[in-house]
């Protein structure tokens, strides 16, 4: 096996791998057992999901996704942010 | 360059390894206040790992935008941490009453006049309101 279909391989199995772990944190923020839990969980959630599309981007070299990483990452900050905003003005989420 | 590319995705499955121990951390620890570790330390340098596999790639672009995120994830982790506890620890003062969050003892937060159970919990305790 050469080194490029190595690279394939490997970048391919973290693609897998993190797809996992997003279904892995779907289910966490599934069963969380408060509103704060579950805002933490969704965060993470679409962190992950920013993760594999960098796994993506890296393995098809190409930005687009990496532009949609970085959106990502900045939708879950601002969300998270508004959420735990409200949670701590309403004292309750 | 073989080599730098294989070396870059072992650093990728490295940090989808620090990704998994965080969801571990997420399902297994008790409470809110282990699971932001786990969620905000754990998960970050995970991420970052992940990211500092476009190194491999040894496109411009990608590592640009790579190193632009990794930069954003080190500032909005630790914001995020800091929003999600501030909130628990306020839903957690208006549920149960006036008590300091594990770990916190060292630190009171008022004066040791002020500290009668159930004293101030509707209102602000510190008497203003530093919400911005």
């Amino acid at each position: 096996m050469t080194l490029e279909a190595l690279h394939r391989v490997l970048l391919q199995v973290a693609g897998l791998w993190a797809l996992a772990l997003v279904a892995g944190y779907l289910v966490v923020a599934i069963r969380a057992r408060s509103g704060l839990e579950r805002v933490l969980a969704v965060d993470v959630l679409g962190l992950t999901l920013a993760g594999f599309f960098a796994v993506v981007a890296f393995e098809r070299k190409e930005v687009a996704y990496l532009d949609g990483t970085l959106a990502l990452v900045l939708l879950s900050f601002a969300g998270t942010a508004a959420a735990a905003r409200l949670a701590r003005l309403r004292g309750r989420f | 360059m073989g080599i730098v590319r294989l070396l870059a995705d072992l650093v990728v499955l490295v940090g989808l390894g620090f990704l998994t121990l965080s969801l571990l951390g997420l399902v297994r620890f008790p409470d809110l206040w282990r699971k932001l570790h786990a969620a905000a330390i754990v998960h970050s340098l995970g991420l970052m790992l992940v990211l500092a596999g476009a190194l491999g790639t040894g496109e411009g672009p990608l590592v640009g935008r790579a190193v632009l995120i990794i930069a954003l994830l080190g500032l909005a982790g630790p914001l995020t941490t800091h929003l999600i506890a501030h909130a628990t620890l306020h839903a957690r003062r208006d549920r149960e009453g006036d008590d300091d969050p594990p770990g916190d003892s060292a630190h009171p937060r008022r004066p040791a006049g002020t500290s009668s159970p159930g004293a101030g919990v509707a209102s602000n305790p510190d008497g203003k309101e530093d919400d911005g």
